[in-house]
């Protein structure tokens, strides 16, 4: 596409700084004093760290560049996230629905598709179970294609038979009996041949449980025969983990570089607190007022997020991400305006920039300057984009070509060089003087050198690119587990889901999604309306999403508490919890007790703990049988669905059908029943 | 698309209904012309549109389809990503 003129782009840049919709402006404009004052420390902290890198040759401003290049080689190792995410549930999926695989295999011979290295998972499920069956049948051929050409004459001679299941059956039972039956021959050669002939009669597929008879169930439990593909998603799944729990120490660490942990630690220890729940807080360096209280490191340890389950880690990878994409956001604009101002190195000496020192006007101007800048990169990069066949994350300034493999991960993450030179060539030769006349006008001490600028913010919208596309892929990712755990184990309790009422923020296109789980805040992310829906369409068939219950209980006296941090469970907390809810008199938290106030927020804290099988504000009442068959009404936590094109609501039934509200109420109200 | 219905929108400056619309249209476009590719294509998402797009068509869609799955990730505001469209609508309506 060609590069838009100048006075249009600027036409643009100027709407944008209007634009209240805009979150990232108004909350540069609204904290501008915090957001500079965190960023001069980063710069500190980065020129401390490196002081013997420093020289004439290379100054502040280098380091802070190769150190964005770095925050994105960082960024760009969390990739595999989503695609991992997609092919273990379509991989979980496959192994529960092993009905659908003849089908999936006919479809794949028809379309003529054959396995690739570069296993590409996209958001249309149909896709990522055909992706998944490819793989499964790759990796069963490649660990066993040749152990079932080898099998000795007299093994395979038993195992000639027809394509019925009861023929496969007979012959497996008759495997049984001549070889692994030989009490003489050592356990794990008779295993060998079994599981040769195993594999070899039910492929990968296994003996269904449901049609298999006993007795060949039974031989094939006496030899701890897994099916293929129970084997291989088990096999994924510390690998999947592993992926995710780097995502999240890697974005923890990048964000603990640029001090946001502590910042964020010291927030919400002053929120818990003011609400009368100190004991909910994490140990802070320099307030240590209450000594029980959890360190926030502690409970992000490898060790410690290997034991969580997949779900909630996949809350916290989506939360990471999220925090980190917003200030990636809000350092960009802040080096640059620091930049532009050419203090840099004056604030590693001591300086200090705060909004009282810069006028208004030469801070709009600056943030115009740095949008009218953007627009063509974003243009860039979709040009890029459109380029690369191979791997869609690719966007490392000057990167050679290289390499990262680990030992548990063989595959080969590539990242290929693009060269921003001509596309700056374009635009220079597009904006003419344009560029330059209008900012010397009205930033007459800034040197306004359209290609260094040009240059400067395509390193800094790297990692702003990179985490955003990471953000609303694992906010996909976490949805799309939590809807297939929903699905395939329908009795674990389960809250996440959209956050319906006054809650959406500004933005008309945004819909606000909230995951609970044995973490000790709620995760709160907003999302793309149009995308979720088409996200939701493709993965699920339909536009409903779940529901998430109880976010009015994060309004703690009409003010909204939102997370500042999240962490899994821990033994601490959940101790502060019996505390308040006793109304126990404990040394370290003398002051504390259930309040109006705070009441619903705790009773919302229990039901993640998995303490009570509802929230007492929520819940509603079912009808069922009891023992005696008697019908009586139960209080359950309602598990409900939201339609985003009817936007009707349905709640579940008993048997799991979901029901239109007013047909659930109507249903449920049969007069006075016991309770 | 119902251009009729299009530009009343537009002359009512409902400039999100207008987006809304293009992205749809654009989104269909897109889809027919990676179907004549791969017959069994169907779009799911702007994401899934996209890596597609860089396999099959030329460079000049594709980019088409990256800017469009860029303006479901990113923050954009209305009025830019209605003239961004306007123009893609043009590049692809010229076939």
């Amino acid at each position: 596409m060609k590069i838009r003129d100048f006075f249009s782009t600027l036409n643009f840049s100027i709407s944008i700084l209007n634009d209240r919709n805009n979150e990232d402006v108004r909350n540069f404009e609204d904290n501008f004093d915090d957001i500079m004052r965190s960023s001069i420390e980063y710069i500190r902290r980065l020129a401390e760290d490196n002081a013997d890198a420093l020289s004439e040759d290379y100054d502040i401003d280098d380091l802070v560049l190769d150190d964005y290049d770095y925050i994105s080689d960082e960024t760009f190792q969390n990739t595999d996230i989503y695609a991992i995410s997609m092919k273990y549930i379509a991989s979980k999926y496959l192994n529960s629905h092993r009905y659908l695989i003849p089908e999936l295999e006919k479809e794949i011979e028809e379309r003529g598709l054959v396995f690739r290295e570069e296993e590409s998972y996209i958001d249309d499920f149909h896709e990522n179970l055909v992706t998944a069956l490819l793989a499964l049948k790759h990796d069963y051929e490649e660990n066993y294609g040749d152990l079932l050409e080898e099998i000795p004459e007299e093994v395979a001679s038993v195992l000639r038979v027809g394509t019925e299941q009861s023929e496969k059956e007979e012959a497996f039972k008759r495997l049984y009996n001549q070889y692994g039956n030989a009490t003489m021959v050592p356990y794990n050669v008779r295993r060998n041949v079994m599981m040769m002939g195993y594999y070899s009669l039910f492929g990968l597929q296994g003996l269904d449980s449901n049609n298999g008879s006993q007795s060949s169930l039974k031989i094939k439990n006496s030899f701890h025969m897994k099916d293929y593909i129970q084997g291989y998603v088990e096999r994924l799944e510390p690998v999947y983990k592993t992926e995710i729990v780097n995502s999240i120490l890697s974005m923890v660490y990048q964000l603990d570089r640029f001090g946001e942990i502590y910042e964020k630690i010291e927030a919400h220890n002053d929120r818990m607190r003011r609400y009368g729940l100190p004991g909910l807080g994490y140990q802070s360096d320099e307030k240590e007022i209450y000594p029980k209280l959890p360190r926030f490191e502690r409970l992000m340890t490898e060790e410690n997020l290997m034991k969580q389950n997949i779900d909630d880690l996949l809350a916290l990878n989506a939360f990471y991400n999220n925090r980190f994409a917003k200030i990636m956001n809000e350092y960009a604009l802040a080096l640059f305006v620091i930049g532009n101002l050419d203090m840099t190195q004056r604030c590693v000496d001591g300086e200090e920039i705060t909004k009282s020192r810069l006028t208004q006007n030469k801070l709009n101007m600056l943030v115009t300057k740095y949008q009218t800048l953007i627009l063509p990169i974003k243009q860039y990069y979709a040009e890029e984009q459109s380029k690369i066949q191979d791997n869609p994350y690719v966007f490392v300034e000057d990167a050679t070509e290289f390499e990262v493999s680990s030992e548990e991960d063989s595959r080969v993450k590539k990242q290929i060089e693009i060269d921003p030179s001509s596309f700056i060539k374009r635009v220079t030769k597009a904006w003419r003087n344009d560029y330059k006349d209008y900012y010397n006008l009205r930033l007459p001490d800034v040197e306004n050198n359209l290609e260094d600028d040009l240059a400067f913010v395509n390193i800094l919208y790297n990692p702003i690119f990179l985490s955003y596309r990471f953000k609303h892929d694992s906010i996909k990712a976490v949805y799309a587990y939590l809807d297939f755990l929903s699905k395939e184990e329908p009795n674990r309790s389960l809250n996440f889901g959209i956050v319906l009422g006054n809650y959406n923020d500004n933005r008309k296109n945004n819909i606000l999604l909230a995951f609970d789980g044995l973490l000790d805040s709620t995760v709160r992310l907003h999302m793309d309306k149009e995308e979720f829906k088409d996200f939701l369409m493709a993965q699920t068939g339909s536009t409903d999403i779940r529901m998430f219950i109880g976010f009015e209980d994060f309004y703690f006296g009409g003010e909204y508490i939102s997370s500042q941090l999240v962490a899994p469970q821990c033994k601490e907390h959940e101790k502060f919890l019996k505390v308040v809810k006793n109304g126990s008199i404990s040394k370290e938290f003398p002051s504390v007790r259930v309040t109006p106030i705070n009441e619903r927020f705790l009773q919302h804290a229990e039901y993640n703990m998995n303490k009570t099988k509802f929230m007492p504000a929520h819940k509603i009442t079912t009808i069922k049988k009891n023992k005696k068959g008697k019908l009586v009404q139960e209080a359950v936590q309602p598990v409900m669905k939201y339609n985003m094109d009817t936007a009707k609501k349905y709640i579940q039934r008993e048997d799991g059908e979901f029901v239109e509200e007013a047909e659930f109420n109507s249903l449920n109200d049969i007069g006075d029943l016991e309770v | 698309m119902d251009k009729k219905d299009f530009e009343n929108k537009l002359k009512n400056k409902k400039i999100d209904e207008c987006v809304s619309i293009l992205r749809k249209e654009l989104i269909e476009i897109l889809t027919k012309k990676i179907q004549e590719k791969d017959k069994y294509f169907r779009y799911s998402t702007t994401k899934d549109l996209h890596n597609k797009a860089k396999i099959c068509l030329k460079q000049q869609y594709s980019e088409i389809a990256s800017r469009l799955y860029n303006f479901d990730i990113m923050y954009e505001l209305d009025e830019y990503k209605l003239d961004e469209m306007l123009e893609m609508y043009k590049i692809l309506s010229k076939e």
